[in-house]
C-alpha cells in the first residue's frame, strides 16, 4: 500500500467526527429503510380496509411516516454537504 | 454484638502477634496488601462492567455449558470468584439471567479459582514477584489518576496486580524468616482428626479474609516454607473452598429472593464438594499422585500437587453437580418461596443492583415497567375495560348498555396497594444510585423517574374523570353518553397501541412510532372540543354536562400525553446513539400541528 493511501486510511480511522457522521448516516439509512417498509405496509392495509374510521387512523400514520421520511432525507443531505 | 466481639478479638490477637513476632507482622502485612490488591482489582473490573459484561452475559448464559464456561473464564481473568459471585447475584436480582444460569456461573467460578492456585504454585513461588510489582504499581497509580474510565480501570487492575504480587512476596518472606524461629509443623495433626481441624481453620481464615484466593496463597507460601505439612495443606484448601461462600452469602443478604437462592446453591455446592473431598481424601490423594506422575511433577513438589488437588476436587464437584443444576434450581425455588406482600414491593431493586450503574438502570427500568403494568390495570378498570379487552384484537366496545355492570374500582386502595410503595422505592433507589453515576447514566435515571411520575399522574387523572365517566356512559342523554364513550375508546385504543409498540408488533423504529399516537391525540382532542361547542350551541347538553365534558376531555388529553411520554421512555429499546438519531427525526409539536392543518383528519 502506498504511503499516501496508508496515511489517508489512518486519518480516517483517527478522525472521530468522520466516524461519527458515518455512523449517523448508517443509522439514518436504517430508519429510512424501516419507514419505507412501514409506509408500504400501511398503504396496503389502508386499501383493504372498509371501516372509514380505521382508514382515517391509517392515513394519519401514513402522513406521519411521510413527514418523518422527509426529515430523514433532510438530515442525510446535511451530512453529505458537510462531509 | 457478636460481630463486634469477633472484630475486637481479632484486633487484639493481631496486636499481640505483632508485638511477639516481626515475622508474623510481615506475613499479616502481606495478607493485608494482597487483600487490598484484590479490592483494587475488583474496582478495576467494575469499570468494564457497564454494558460489555451485560451483553456478554445475555449471549453466554443461554446454555448450561456456556454459563459454566463464563464462570471459569471470568474468574480466571478477574482472579476472584467472590467478585464473579457478587456480580452474578446482582444480575440475577435484576432479572438479567435466570437461576439455573446463575448456578452454572457460580459452579464455573469455583473451577476458575483453581487457575489461581496453578498460577501461584507454578509461577509465584519461583519468580521474584516484587520485581514485577513495583513497575505495575507505578503504572497503575498513573492510570488511576487519568480521566478516562478505561485508563482508570486499567490503572486499578495494574495496581491491584502489583499489590497482589507484593502481598505474596511479603507472605513468602515472612514464612521463610518464621522458619528460623518457630517450626509450625510441630502443630501438625495427622489422620481424619487433622483433616477436620485444618478444614475448620481454612473455613475460619477464609471467612475472616473473605477471600479463598488469599487463604490459598497463604497455604501455598506456608507449604513452600515447609511451615505446614502437605496433608494439612490439603485440608486447609478444602476449608478455603467452603469458607468462600461467606462472601456470596453476605452479598445475597441485600439481594432479593433470587440472589438468596443463588447464595444457597453456592453453599450447597461448596459444602458438597468439601464433604466429598474430606470423605475421599485418600483416594483423591492417590489420584493427585497419579496425575502428578503423568504430568512429570517432581515427587517433592507439594505446591504443584496442592494445585492439582484443588483442581481435582473442584472438577469432581462440578461433574457430579452439573446434571442436577435444574433440579437444584427448582428445589431452591420451592424451599425459598417468594413472600406474599400486602403492598407491592420492588423485585429488581436491591443493594446488589446498585453497585453497577448499568445494572441499576436496568433494575429501575424493569421496576418502572412493573409500575406501568400495575397502572395499566387501574386505568383500564377506571375506563371500565378489562385488561384482556384492551390487549385483544377485537374492536373496543364503545356503547355501554344501560344495565351493564360497571367494573368496581377503589382508586385509593388500588393506588396504595400497587403504586405508592413501589413508586416511593423507585424514587429512593434512583436517588441513591445516581450518586456514583456518569452524567449520561444519571440522565437516563432522571428520564425513568419522570416516567414514574407520569404514570402516577395518569392514574390521578383517571380517578378525577372516573366519577363523571361512570355516570355519563350509562346516561339517558345520547349525546353526552356518546362523547364519554368516545373518550373511553380513544384511551383504550391508545393503551392498545402502546402495548403493540412495547412488543414491537408495529415494526420499525419504536421511538418514531409515538409520533402517530401524538398526532392521534391532538386530532381526538380537537374533534372532542369541536363537538362540544356544537352540542352546546345546539342545546343538546346541560351546562353541568358541558362543564363536566370540558374538564374530563382535558383529563383524557393529559392521560394520553402522560402515557405516551411513559411509552417513549420505557418502550424505546434501541441503543443510546440510535435513540438520539431517532429523537432528531421524531416530529416536533409544530410539525404534528402542520400535518393536522394540511390534512383533513379532524373533519
Amino acid at each position: 500500500m502506498k504511503l499516501t493511501k496508508l496515511l489517508q486510511l489512518a486519518s480516517e480511522i483517527l478522525n472521530d467526527t468522520n466516524r461519527q457522521s458515518q455512523k449517523r448516516r448508517e443509522q439514518l439509512k436504517e430508519i429510512q429503510r424501516q419507514l419505507k417498509k412501514k409506509t408500504k405496509r400501511l398503504k396496503e392495509k389502508c386499501e383493504d380496509e372498509q371501516n372509514e374510521d380505521i382508514k382515517k387512523l391509517i392515513s394519519q400514520k401514513i402522513a406521519v411516516a411521510a413527514a418523518q421520511r422527509k426529515k430523514v432525507i433532510k438530515e442525510l443531505r446535511k451530512i453529505d454537504s458537510t462531509s | 454484638m457478636f460481630k463486634h466481639i469477633i472484630f475486637f478479638t481479632i484486633l487484639v490477637i493481631l496486636t499481640y502477634g505483632f508485638w511477639l513476632s516481626s515475622d508474623f507482622k510481615e506475613i499479616s502485612a502481606g495478607v493485608a496488601i494482597f487483600l487490598f490488591g484484590m479490592l483494587s482489582l475488583e474496582e478495576g473490573f467494575k469499570a468494564f462492567t457497564g454494558g460489555l459484561l451485560e451483553r456478554l452475559l445475555r449471549k453466554t448464559t443461554d446454555k448450561t455449558w456456556k454459563s459454566l464456561a463464563f464462570g471459569v473464564i471470568s474468574t480466571t481473568a478477574m482472579q476472584s470468584s467472590s467478585l464473579v459471585s457478587v456480580i452474578t447475584i446482582s444480575f440475577l436480582s435484576t432479572g438479567l439471567i435466570g437461576l439455573s444460569a446463575g448456578i452454572g456461573i457460580v459452579f464455573g467460578a469455583n473451577l476458575g479459582t483453581t487457575t489461581g492456585a496453578w498460577l501461584i504454585a507454578g509461577f509465584g513461588m519461583k519468580v521474584k514477584l516484587s520485581a514485577y510489582a513495583m513497575p505495575m504499581l507505578v503504572f497503575g497509580v498513573i492510570g488511576i489518576f487519568q480521566k478516562s474510565n478505561t485508563l482508570k480501570g486499567l490503572g486499578y487492575i495494574l495496581a491491584g496486580l502489583g499489590f497482589l504480587f507484593l502481598g505474596i512476596h511479603h507472605m513468602k518472606e515472612g514464612f521463610d524468616a518464621f522458619r528460623d524461629t518457630i517450626d509450625l509443623t510441630a502443630f501438625a495433626v495427622d489422620g481424619y482428626y487433622g483433616v477436620l481441624v485444618f478444614t475448620l481453620i481454612g473455613i475460619f481464615a477464609t471467612v475472616v479474609m473473605q477471600s479463598s484466593h488469599a487463604t490459598l496463597v497463604l497455604i501455598i507460601t506456608a507449604l513452600s516454607a515447609q511451615q505446614i505439612t502437605y496433608d494439612n495443606a490439603l485440608a486447609l484448601a478444602i476449608g478455603a473452598n467452603v469458607g468462600t461462600t461467606i462472601t456470596a452469602i453476605i452479598g445475597a443478604m441485600s439481594a432479593n429472593i433470587q440472589g438468596k437462592r443463588l447464595a444457597a446453591a453456592h453453599l450447597v455446592f461448596n459444602v458438597f464438594t468439601g464433604a466429598l473431598a474430606i470423605i475421599f481424601i485418600q483416594q483423591l490423594g492417590s489420584a493427585v499422585e497419579w496425575i502428578a506422575n503423568a504430568l512429570g511433577v517432581d515427587d517433592n513438589n507439594y505446591i504443584l500437587k496442592l494445585a492439582i488437588f484443588h483442581s481435582v476436587f473442584n472438577s469432581l464437584g462440578v461433574i457430579l453437580m452439573v446434571p442436577f443444576i435444574n433440579n437444584l434450581a427448582s428445589k431452591l425455588t420451592a424451599l425459598m418461596p417468594e413472600k406474599q406482600q400486602t403492598f407491592e414491593k420492588p423485585i429488581y431493586l436491591s443493594k446488589a443492583a446498585i453497585e453497577l450503574p448499568d445494572t441499576a438502570i436496568t433494575a429501575v427500568r424493569k421496576e418502572t415497567l412493573r409500575l406501568y403494568d400495575n397502572a395499566f390495570g387501574i386505568i383500564a378498570h377506571g375506563l371500565n375495560f378489562h385488561r384482556k379487552e384492551i390487549l385483544s384484537n377485537n374492536a373496543l366496545n364503545a356503547n355501554h348498555k344501560k344495565n351493564a355492570k360497571l367494573i368496581a374500582i377503589n382508586f385509593d386502595a388500588e393506588y396504595d396497594h400497587s403504586i405508592k410503595s413501589l413508586y416511593s422505592e423507585i424514587v429512593e433507589f434512583i436517588s441513591r444510585a445516581q450518586v456514583a453515576m456518569k452524567p449520561e447514566q444519571a440522565d437516563e435515571l432522571f428520564l425513568l423517574r419522570t416516567a414514574g411520575r407520569d404514570i402516577v399522574e395518569a392514574i390521578k387523572d383517571t380517578k378525577h374523570m372516573h366519577k363523571n365517566f361512570s355516570h355519563y356512559i350509562v346516561s339517558d342523554n345520547p349525546y353526552i353518553k356518546a362523547e364519554y364513550s368516545s373518550l373511553r375508546t380513544q384511551l383504550g385504543n391508545l393503551m392498545r397501541e402502546l402495548a403493540k409498540i412495547r412488543v414491537n408488533e408495529d415494526g420499525g423504529s419504536s421511538l418514531l412510532s409515538f409520533d402517530s399516537l401524538r398526532l392521534e391525540m391532538e386530532v381526538n382532542d380537537s374533534t372532542t372540543n369541536g363537538k362540544l361547542e356544537q352540542l352546546i350551541r345546539e342545546n343538546k347538553l346541560t351546562a353541568k354536562m358541558a362543564t363536566s365534558l370540558m374538564n374530563d376531555s382535558t383529563y383524557a388529553y393529559s392521560i394520553a400525553r402522560n402515557l405516551i411520554h411513559v411509552g417513549e421512555t420505557l418502550f424505546s429499546a434501541s441503543n443510546t446513539s440510535m435513540r438520539e438519531t431517532e429523537q432528531d427525526i421524531a416530529l416536533t409539536n409544530d410539525e404534528v400541528a402542520e400535518i393536522i392543518s394540511n390534512e383533513s383528519f379532524n373533519q
